[in-house]
Protein backbone atom coordinates (compact mmCIF):
# COMPACT_ATOMS: atom_id res chain seq x y z
CA UNK A 1 0.00 0.00 0.00
CA UNK A 2 1.73 3.11 -1.01
CA UNK A 3 0.95 6.25 -0.03
CA UNK A 4 0.07 9.90 -2.11
CA UNK A 5 3.55 11.00 -2.04
CA UNK A 6 1.66 15.17 -2.37
CA UNK A 7 0.56 14.86 0.78
CA UNK A 8 2.26 15.97 3.80
CA UNK A 9 1.49 14.81 7.73
CA UNK A 10 1.96 17.82 10.19
CA UNK A 11 1.45 18.06 13.72
CA UNK A 12 0.09 21.46 15.31
CA UNK A 13 -0.47 21.75 19.22
CA UNK A 14 -1.11 17.79 19.03
CA UNK A 15 -3.87 18.17 16.08
CA UNK A 16 -2.81 15.69 13.32
CA UNK A 17 -3.73 16.78 9.64
CA UNK A 18 -3.28 15.68 6.32
CA UNK A 19 -2.05 18.45 4.02
CA UNK A 20 -2.82 17.38 -0.08
CA UNK A 21 -0.05 19.34 -1.74
CA UNK A 22 0.73 19.52 -5.64
CA UNK A 23 -2.11 18.45 -8.52
CA UNK A 24 -3.57 16.37 -5.56
CA UNK A 25 -4.71 20.03 -3.93
CA UNK A 26 -6.63 20.58 -7.24
CA UNK A 27 -9.44 17.67 -5.90
CA UNK A 28 -9.24 18.10 -2.60
CA UNK A 29 -8.47 21.96 -1.26
CA UNK A 30 -7.53 22.30 2.36
CA UNK A 31 -6.89 19.54 5.07
CA UNK A 32 -7.82 16.49 6.26
CA UNK A 33 -8.11 16.47 10.03
CA UNK A 34 -6.94 13.18 11.61
CA UNK A 35 -7.08 11.67 14.96
CA UNK A 36 -3.46 11.16 16.79
CA UNK A 37 -4.35 7.00 16.27
CA UNK A 38 -4.76 8.43 12.26
CA UNK A 39 -1.25 10.03 12.60
CA UNK A 40 0.37 6.95 14.08
CA UNK A 41 -1.23 4.46 11.07
CA UNK A 42 -0.26 7.26 8.14
CA UNK A 43 3.54 7.30 9.78
CA UNK A 44 3.66 3.49 9.67
CA UNK A 45 2.05 3.18 6.09
CA UNK A 46 4.34 5.86 5.23
CA UNK A 47 7.42 3.80 6.88
CA UNK A 48 6.01 0.84 4.93
CA UNK A 49 4.40 -1.02 7.45
CA UNK A 50 1.49 -3.69 6.15
CA UNK A 51 -1.27 -3.80 7.90
CA UNK A 52 -0.91 -6.96 9.61
CA UNK A 53 2.51 -4.73 11.41
CA UNK A 54 -0.12 -1.81 12.07
CA UNK A 55 -2.37 -4.16 13.89
CA UNK A 56 0.22 -5.34 15.74
CA UNK A 57 1.80 -2.24 17.04
CA UNK A 58 -1.19 -0.73 17.50
CA UNK A 59 -2.25 -3.58 19.93
CA UNK A 60 0.94 -3.37 21.84
CA UNK A 61 -0.06 0.27 22.49
CA UNK A 62 -4.01 0.52 22.70
CA UNK A 63 -6.03 -1.47 25.25
CA UNK A 64 -8.65 -2.45 22.44
CA UNK A 65 -10.52 -5.81 20.94
CA UNK A 66 -8.70 -6.43 17.82
CA UNK A 67 -11.81 -7.16 15.82
CA UNK A 68 -12.84 -3.31 16.70
CA UNK A 69 -9.59 -2.31 15.83
CA UNK A 70 -9.43 -4.37 12.58
CA UNK A 71 -12.96 -2.82 11.60
CA UNK A 72 -11.47 0.99 12.67
CA UNK A 73 -8.10 0.27 10.53
CA UNK A 74 -10.58 -0.69 7.63
CA UNK A 75 -12.65 2.25 8.22
CA UNK A 76 -9.67 4.79 7.95
CA UNK A 77 -7.71 3.02 4.85
CA UNK A 78 -11.38 3.23 3.34
CA UNK A 79 -11.11 7.04 4.28
CA UNK A 80 -7.73 7.58 2.82
CA UNK A 81 -8.61 5.44 -0.72
CA UNK A 82 -12.02 7.22 -1.41
CA UNK A 83 -9.66 10.89 -0.93
CA UNK A 84 -6.75 9.32 -3.04
CA UNK A 85 -4.72 9.82 0.00
CA UNK A 86 -3.07 6.12 -0.71
CA UNK A 87 -2.89 4.46 -3.30
CA UNK A 88 -3.11 0.61 -3.92
CA UNK B 1 -16.24 13.85 -5.24
CA UNK B 2 -17.95 16.50 -3.41
CA UNK B 3 -16.97 18.01 -0.25
CA UNK B 4 -18.01 19.05 3.01
CA UNK B 5 -16.07 21.87 4.51
CA UNK B 6 -17.97 22.49 8.18
CA UNK B 7 -17.86 25.93 9.21
CA UNK B 8 -18.58 28.68 11.40
CA UNK B 9 -21.81 31.18 11.20
CA UNK B 10 -19.58 33.39 9.68
CA UNK B 11 -18.37 30.96 7.19
CA UNK B 12 -15.01 29.90 8.26
CA UNK B 13 -14.21 26.62 7.98
CA UNK B 14 -14.56 24.91 11.77
CA UNK B 15 -10.56 23.21 11.77
CA UNK B 16 -9.23 26.88 10.97
CA UNK B 17 -11.70 28.72 14.03
CA UNK B 18 -10.66 25.54 15.96
CA UNK B 19 -6.80 25.93 15.26
CA UNK B 20 -6.70 29.77 15.36
CA UNK B 21 -8.37 29.27 19.07
CA UNK B 22 -6.06 26.51 20.50
CA UNK B 23 -2.92 28.68 19.04
CA UNK B 24 -4.44 31.76 20.91
CA UNK B 25 -4.37 29.74 23.95
CA UNK B 26 -1.10 28.37 23.56
CA UNK B 27 0.67 31.25 22.17
CA UNK B 28 0.96 30.05 18.40
CA UNK B 29 1.65 31.86 15.68
CA UNK B 30 -0.94 29.98 13.24
CA UNK B 31 -1.18 32.16 10.82
CA UNK B 32 2.10 34.56 8.25
CA UNK B 33 2.23 36.99 6.22
CA UNK B 34 4.98 37.24 4.27
CA UNK B 35 5.87 40.41 2.30
CA UNK B 36 7.83 39.33 -0.08
CA UNK B 37 9.09 42.40 -1.91
CA UNK B 38 8.20 46.24 -1.62
CA UNK B 39 8.47 46.37 -5.24
CA UNK B 40 4.82 46.76 -7.52
CA UNK B 41 4.46 47.29 -11.27
CA UNK B 42 1.06 49.21 -10.23
CA UNK B 43 1.59 52.56 -9.02
CA UNK B 44 -2.02 52.69 -7.59
CA UNK B 45 -3.14 56.19 -6.19
CA UNK B 46 -4.58 54.72 -2.70
CA UNK B 47 -1.70 52.33 -2.10
CA UNK B 48 1.52 52.71 -0.05
CA UNK B 49 3.40 50.79 -2.37
CA UNK B 50 5.27 52.35 -4.87
CA UNK B 51 8.39 52.11 -7.52
CA UNK B 52 9.06 48.59 -9.07
CA UNK B 53 13.05 48.86 -8.62
CA UNK B 54 14.16 48.52 -5.51
CA UNK B 55 16.63 45.92 -4.26
CA UNK B 56 15.40 42.56 -2.72
CA UNK B 57 16.22 42.91 1.04
CA UNK B 58 15.69 39.27 1.98
CA UNK B 59 17.01 36.64 -0.60
CA UNK B 60 15.48 33.12 -1.29
CA UNK B 61 16.85 31.47 0.96
CA UNK B 62 16.15 33.83 4.03
CA UNK B 63 12.56 33.30 3.16
CA UNK B 64 12.28 29.18 2.54
CA UNK B 65 14.21 29.56 6.25
CA UNK B 66 12.12 31.77 7.81
CA UNK B 67 9.09 29.65 6.32
CA UNK B 68 10.54 26.81 8.00
CA UNK B 69 11.01 28.41 10.95
CA UNK B 70 7.85 29.97 11.45
CA UNK B 71 6.03 26.02 10.81
CA UNK B 72 7.94 24.31 13.06
CA UNK B 73 6.93 26.88 15.65
CA UNK B 74 2.95 26.12 13.97
CA UNK B 75 2.04 28.07 11.20
CA UNK B 76 -0.29 26.24 9.34
CA UNK B 77 -1.92 29.44 7.17
CA UNK B 78 0.60 31.77 4.90
CA UNK B 79 -0.48 34.98 3.31
CA UNK B 80 2.26 36.01 0.13
CA UNK B 81 2.04 39.36 -0.67
CA UNK B 82 4.06 42.59 -1.44
CA UNK B 83 4.46 44.71 -3.28
CA UNK B 84 2.78 42.33 -5.88
CA UNK B 85 4.79 39.06 -5.18
CA UNK B 86 5.32 37.80 -9.06
CA UNK B 87 8.04 40.01 -9.34
CA UNK B 88 10.35 38.39 -7.60
CA UNK B 89 12.18 36.37 -10.00
CA UNK B 90 13.09 33.88 -7.44
CA UNK B 91 8.49 33.58 -6.59
CA UNK B 92 8.58 29.57 -8.02
CA UNK B 93 11.75 28.35 -5.81
CA UNK B 94 10.62 30.29 -2.22
CA UNK B 95 7.07 29.04 -3.41
CA UNK B 96 7.51 25.11 -4.09
CA UNK B 97 9.92 25.24 -0.71
CA UNK B 98 7.12 26.63 0.79
CA UNK B 99 3.88 24.33 -0.15
CA UNK B 100 6.47 21.51 -0.04
CA UNK B 101 6.22 21.99 4.41
CA UNK B 102 2.81 21.54 4.04
CA UNK B 103 1.81 25.08 4.62
CA UNK B 104 -2.21 26.65 3.38
CA UNK B 105 -0.73 29.15 0.84
CA UNK B 106 -2.71 31.90 -0.31
CA UNK B 107 -1.39 34.84 -3.00
CA UNK B 108 -2.28 38.26 -2.79
CA UNK B 109 -1.98 39.51 -6.47
CA UNK B 110 -2.95 42.04 -8.94
CA UNK B 111 -3.32 39.66 -11.45
CA UNK B 112 -1.26 41.15 -14.41
CA UNK B 113 2.01 38.92 -14.19
CA UNK B 114 0.81 35.51 -14.40
CA UNK B 115 1.72 34.56 -17.84
CA UNK B 116 1.43 31.33 -19.38
CA UNK B 117 4.33 29.21 -17.78
CA UNK B 118 3.25 30.97 -14.02
CA UNK B 119 -0.15 29.98 -15.01
CA UNK B 120 0.69 26.10 -15.79
CA UNK B 121 3.23 26.04 -12.52
CA UNK B 122 -0.04 27.22 -10.28
CA UNK B 123 -1.79 24.76 -11.57
CA UNK B 124 0.74 22.05 -11.00
CA UNK B 125 1.11 23.53 -7.20
CA UNK B 126 -2.33 24.92 -6.29
CA UNK B 127 -2.71 27.30 -3.95
CA UNK B 128 -5.33 27.37 -1.26
CA UNK B 129 -6.65 30.56 -2.82
CA UNK B 130 -5.48 33.26 -4.97
CA UNK B 131 -6.93 36.94 -3.95
CA UNK B 132 -6.52 38.96 -7.25
CA UNK B 133 -7.50 42.85 -7.12
CA UNK B 134 -9.65 43.96 -9.70
CA UNK B 135 -10.38 47.40 -10.22
CA UNK B 136 -12.65 47.59 -13.13
CA UNK B 137 -13.20 46.17 -15.95
CA UNK B 138 -12.08 48.62 -18.57
CA UNK B 139 -8.59 50.32 -19.39
CA UNK B 140 -9.22 53.74 -18.81
CA UNK B 141 -10.18 52.89 -15.41
CA UNK B 142 -6.78 50.76 -14.67
CA UNK B 143 -4.99 53.24 -16.27
CA UNK B 144 -6.22 56.04 -14.42
CA UNK B 145 -5.84 54.34 -11.19
CA UNK B 146 -2.75 51.85 -11.42
CA UNK B 147 -1.28 53.63 -14.58
CA UNK B 148 -1.42 50.37 -16.52
CA UNK B 149 -3.82 49.49 -19.04
CA UNK B 150 -4.31 45.64 -17.90
CA UNK B 151 -7.92 44.96 -16.88
CA UNK B 152 -7.90 41.92 -20.02
CA UNK B 153 -5.16 40.14 -18.70
CA UNK B 154 -6.21 40.61 -15.10
CA UNK B 155 -9.71 39.35 -16.10
CA UNK B 156 -7.97 36.53 -18.31
CA UNK B 157 -6.06 35.42 -15.34
CA UNK B 158 -8.94 35.36 -12.89
CA UNK B 159 -11.28 32.98 -15.34
CA UNK B 160 -8.58 30.70 -16.16
CA UNK B 161 -7.40 30.23 -12.67
CA UNK B 162 -10.96 29.46 -11.66
CA UNK B 163 -11.39 27.41 -14.41
CA UNK B 164 -8.37 25.34 -13.25
CA UNK B 165 -10.29 24.41 -9.82
CA UNK B 166 -7.83 27.14 -8.14
CA UNK B 167 -9.68 29.06 -5.41
CA UNK B 168 -9.74 32.86 -6.53
CA UNK B 169 -11.26 35.70 -4.38
CA UNK B 170 -11.67 39.10 -6.21
CA UNK B 171 -10.93 41.57 -4.11
CA UNK B 172 -12.22 45.23 -5.21
CA UNK B 173 -10.92 48.22 -4.02
CA UNK B 174 -13.41 50.68 -4.54
CA UNK B 175 -12.07 54.69 -4.95
CA UNK B 176 -13.22 57.37 -6.52
CA UNK B 177 -11.33 56.57 -9.41
CA UNK B 178 -13.51 53.35 -10.10
CA UNK B 179 -16.56 53.46 -8.27
CA UNK B 180 -17.83 53.66 -11.94
CA UNK B 181 -16.74 50.41 -12.23
CA UNK B 182 -18.76 48.44 -9.33
CA UNK B 183 -21.79 47.07 -11.01
CA UNK B 184 -19.25 46.23 -13.80
CA UNK B 185 -17.07 44.11 -11.13
CA UNK B 186 -20.08 42.51 -9.30
CA UNK B 187 -20.92 41.59 -12.47
CA UNK B 188 -17.78 39.72 -13.89
CA UNK B 189 -17.75 38.14 -10.42
CA UNK B 190 -21.27 36.73 -11.59
CA UNK B 191 -20.53 35.60 -14.46
CA UNK B 192 -17.43 33.64 -13.44
CA UNK B 193 -18.52 32.33 -10.37
CA UNK B 194 -15.58 33.91 -8.12
CA UNK B 195 -16.61 35.78 -5.16
CA UNK B 196 -16.12 39.39 -4.89
CA UNK B 197 -15.13 41.26 -1.85
CA UNK B 198 -15.09 45.06 -1.98
CA UNK B 199 -14.05 47.72 0.32
CA UNK B 200 -15.05 51.53 0.09
CA UNK B 201 -12.61 51.90 3.38
CA UNK B 202 -9.04 52.95 2.30
CA UNK B 203 -6.30 53.11 4.75
CA UNK B 204 -4.50 56.52 5.06
CA UNK B 205 -0.78 55.24 3.29
CA UNK B 206 0.94 55.77 6.41
CA UNK B 207 3.45 53.49 6.14
CA UNK B 208 5.24 55.59 3.63
CA UNK B 209 4.66 58.67 5.57
CA UNK B 210 3.36 59.30 9.23
CA UNK B 211 2.15 62.79 8.18
CA UNK B 212 -0.46 61.22 6.58
CA UNK B 213 -2.38 59.71 9.64
CA UNK B 214 -6.09 60.81 8.26
CA UNK B 215 -5.24 61.85 4.90
CA UNK B 216 -5.62 60.18 1.83
CA UNK B 217 -5.33 62.01 -1.59
CA UNK B 218 -7.30 58.68 -3.30
CA UNK B 219 -9.94 57.77 -1.20
CA UNK B 220 -13.94 58.97 -0.45
CA UNK B 221 -15.13 61.18 2.19
CA UNK B 222 -16.92 59.63 4.43
CA UNK B 223 -20.19 60.36 3.77
CA UNK B 224 -19.41 58.73 0.06
CA UNK B 225 -16.99 55.76 1.24
CA UNK B 226 -20.69 54.70 3.18
CA UNK B 227 -22.73 55.39 0.20
CA UNK B 228 -20.94 53.45 -2.44
CA UNK B 229 -20.50 50.37 0.26
CA UNK B 230 -24.03 50.22 -0.11
CA UNK B 231 -23.94 50.48 -3.37
CA UNK B 232 -21.86 47.35 -3.20
CA UNK B 233 -24.19 45.62 -1.19
CA UNK B 234 -26.93 45.77 -3.76
CA UNK B 235 -24.96 43.98 -6.11
CA UNK B 236 -25.00 40.63 -4.09
CA UNK B 237 -27.49 41.47 -1.41
CA UNK B 238 -31.39 41.30 -2.03
CA UNK B 239 -33.78 43.88 -0.27
CA UNK B 240 -34.96 41.39 2.32
CA UNK B 241 -31.12 41.08 3.50
CA UNK B 242 -30.08 44.77 3.65
CA UNK B 243 -33.03 45.40 5.82
CA UNK B 244 -31.76 42.46 7.91
CA UNK B 245 -28.48 43.79 7.72
CA UNK B 246 -27.88 46.66 10.30
CA UNK B 247 -25.51 44.35 12.53
CA UNK B 248 -23.06 44.28 9.59
CA UNK B 249 -19.99 45.91 9.65
CA UNK B 250 -18.87 47.84 7.28
CA UNK B 251 -16.34 45.86 6.18
CA UNK B 252 -18.56 42.46 7.30
CA UNK B 253 -16.62 40.26 4.55
CA UNK B 254 -13.11 41.47 6.10
CA UNK B 255 -10.45 38.49 6.73
CA UNK B 256 -9.92 40.34 9.49
CA UNK B 257 -12.36 38.20 11.55
CA UNK B 258 -13.64 40.64 14.73
CA UNK B 259 -13.94 39.04 18.47
CA UNK B 260 -15.17 41.15 21.54
CA UNK B 261 -12.84 42.34 23.79
CA UNK B 262 -11.45 45.47 25.21
CA UNK B 263 -8.16 44.71 23.63
CA UNK B 264 -7.58 44.35 19.56
CA UNK B 265 -10.66 42.52 18.13
CA UNK B 266 -8.83 40.41 15.34
CA UNK B 267 -5.84 37.59 15.25
CA UNK B 268 -3.15 40.04 14.55
CA UNK B 269 -0.49 39.27 17.47
CA UNK B 270 -2.30 36.68 18.80
CA UNK B 271 -2.15 34.04 16.50
CA UNK B 272 -1.12 35.85 13.35
CA UNK B 273 2.04 37.84 12.55
CA UNK B 274 3.22 39.95 9.48
CA UNK B 275 7.16 39.96 8.17
CA UNK B 276 7.91 43.05 5.95
CA UNK B 277 9.49 42.98 3.06
CA UNK B 278 13.50 43.72 5.31
CA UNK B 279 12.28 41.38 7.98
CA UNK B 280 10.72 43.10 10.46
CA UNK B 281 7.67 41.03 12.23
CA UNK B 282 4.35 43.25 13.13
CA UNK B 283 1.18 41.58 14.06
CA UNK B 284 -0.32 43.30 11.29
CA UNK B 285 1.19 44.64 7.82
CA UNK B 286 -0.77 48.02 8.49
CA UNK B 287 0.84 48.93 11.59
CA UNK B 288 2.74 52.35 10.42
CA UNK B 289 5.89 50.26 13.45
CA UNK B 290 9.27 49.32 13.40
CA UNK B 291 8.64 46.02 14.73
CA UNK B 292 10.95 43.49 15.51
CA UNK B 293 13.89 42.58 13.28
CA UNK B 294 13.77 38.66 12.77
CA UNK B 295 17.41 38.46 11.76
CA UNK B 296 18.69 40.38 14.92
CA UNK B 297 16.43 38.81 17.33
CA UNK B 298 15.27 35.48 16.11
CA UNK B 299 11.90 34.33 15.28
CA UNK B 300 10.63 33.30 18.99
CA UNK B 301 11.60 36.18 20.28
CA UNK B 302 10.04 38.26 17.49
CA UNK B 303 7.20 36.94 17.97
CA UNK B 304 7.48 37.15 21.72
CA UNK B 305 7.62 40.57 21.62
CA UNK B 306 5.07 41.11 18.85
CA UNK B 307 2.45 39.13 21.38
CA UNK B 308 3.63 41.18 24.02
CA UNK B 309 3.37 44.61 22.04
CA UNK B 310 -0.35 43.68 21.08
CA UNK B 311 -1.24 43.05 24.69
CA UNK B 312 -0.29 46.49 25.57
CA UNK B 313 -2.66 48.53 23.00
CA UNK B 314 -6.32 49.91 23.55
CA UNK B 315 -8.76 50.52 21.75
CA UNK B 316 -10.67 54.08 22.13
CA UNK B 317 -12.89 53.88 25.29
CA UNK B 318 -15.48 55.66 23.15
CA UNK B 319 -15.86 52.33 21.11
CA UNK B 320 -16.66 50.20 24.58
CA UNK B 321 -19.95 51.34 24.61
CA UNK B 322 -20.42 52.51 21.44
CA UNK B 323 -24.15 51.48 19.74
CA UNK B 324 -22.80 50.65 16.31
CA UNK B 325 -19.80 48.77 18.03
CA UNK B 326 -20.97 45.47 16.22
CA UNK B 327 -21.08 46.81 12.85
CA UNK B 328 -18.08 48.94 12.53
CA UNK B 329 -14.88 47.17 11.23
CA UNK B 330 -12.64 50.25 13.01
CA UNK B 331 -9.36 48.29 14.58
CA UNK B 332 -6.26 48.86 15.85
CA UNK B 333 -4.30 49.45 12.71
CA UNK B 334 -6.99 51.38 11.20
CA UNK B 335 -7.31 53.59 14.02
CA UNK B 336 -3.87 54.01 14.79
CA UNK B 337 -3.95 55.21 10.40
CA UNK B 338 -6.42 57.86 11.04
CA UNK B 339 -5.22 59.19 14.19
CA UNK B 340 -1.81 58.31 14.99
CA UNK B 341 -2.71 56.68 18.26
CA UNK B 342 -4.92 53.55 18.50
CA UNK B 343 -7.07 54.96 21.67
CA UNK B 344 -8.21 58.12 19.76
CA UNK B 345 -12.01 57.76 18.10
CA UNK B 346 -11.50 57.58 14.53
CA UNK B 347 -14.06 59.79 13.20
CA UNK B 348 -13.79 58.87 9.66
CA UNK B 349 -14.60 55.55 10.49
CA UNK B 350 -17.41 56.52 12.51
CA UNK B 351 -18.73 58.70 10.05
CA UNK B 352 -18.72 56.33 7.67
CA UNK B 353 -20.23 53.50 10.20
CA UNK B 354 -23.09 56.09 11.00
CA UNK B 355 -24.15 57.01 7.99
CA UNK B 356 -24.08 53.17 6.25
CA UNK B 357 -26.77 51.88 8.58
CA UNK B 358 -28.62 55.35 8.45
CA UNK B 359 -28.83 54.96 4.80
CA UNK B 360 -29.59 51.34 4.85
CA UNK B 361 -32.17 51.68 7.44
CA UNK B 362 -33.53 54.79 5.17
CA UNK B 363 -33.91 52.96 2.35
CA UNK B 364 -34.28 49.86 3.31
CA UNK B 365 -36.78 49.73 6.54
CA UNK B 366 -36.68 46.59 8.68
CA UNK B 367 -39.43 44.53 8.28
CA UNK B 368 -41.89 43.88 10.70
CA UNK B 369 -41.95 39.79 10.85
CA UNK B 370 -46.16 39.61 11.20
CA UNK B 371 -45.82 35.97 12.22
CA UNK B 372 -43.23 36.53 15.04
CA UNK B 373 -45.28 39.39 16.17
CA UNK B 374 -48.51 36.99 16.31
CA UNK B 375 -46.29 34.53 18.67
Amino acid sequence: MLINKNVVHREIAGEHILVPVGETALRYSGIFSITEVGAKIWEMLRDGKDIPDITAALLETYDVEKDVLEKDIDDFLQMLRENELILE
Amino acid sequence: MEQTVRTTPSGEPLWSSFIHAKGAALGLPIAGNFELTSNCNFNCKMCYIHGDNHKEALSTEDWINLGKTARDAGMVFLLLTGGEPFLRKDFKEIYAALIEMGLLISINTNGSLIDDDMFAFLVKHPPLRMNISLYGCNDTVYQELCGKPVSDVVKHNIRRLHNAGIGVKINASVTPYNASEIEEIYAFGKETGVHVQATTYMFPPVRICSEQYGCSQARFTAEEAAAYMLKCREQYMTAEQLSNSSGLSVDEDSDCVAEEGEHMRCRAGRTAFWVTWDGRMLPCGMFPYEGYKIADMGFKAAWDAVRAFTETIRMPKECTGCAHKNRCSACAASVIAETGSASVRPDYICRMTEILNKLTTEKYPKQEDDQNADQ
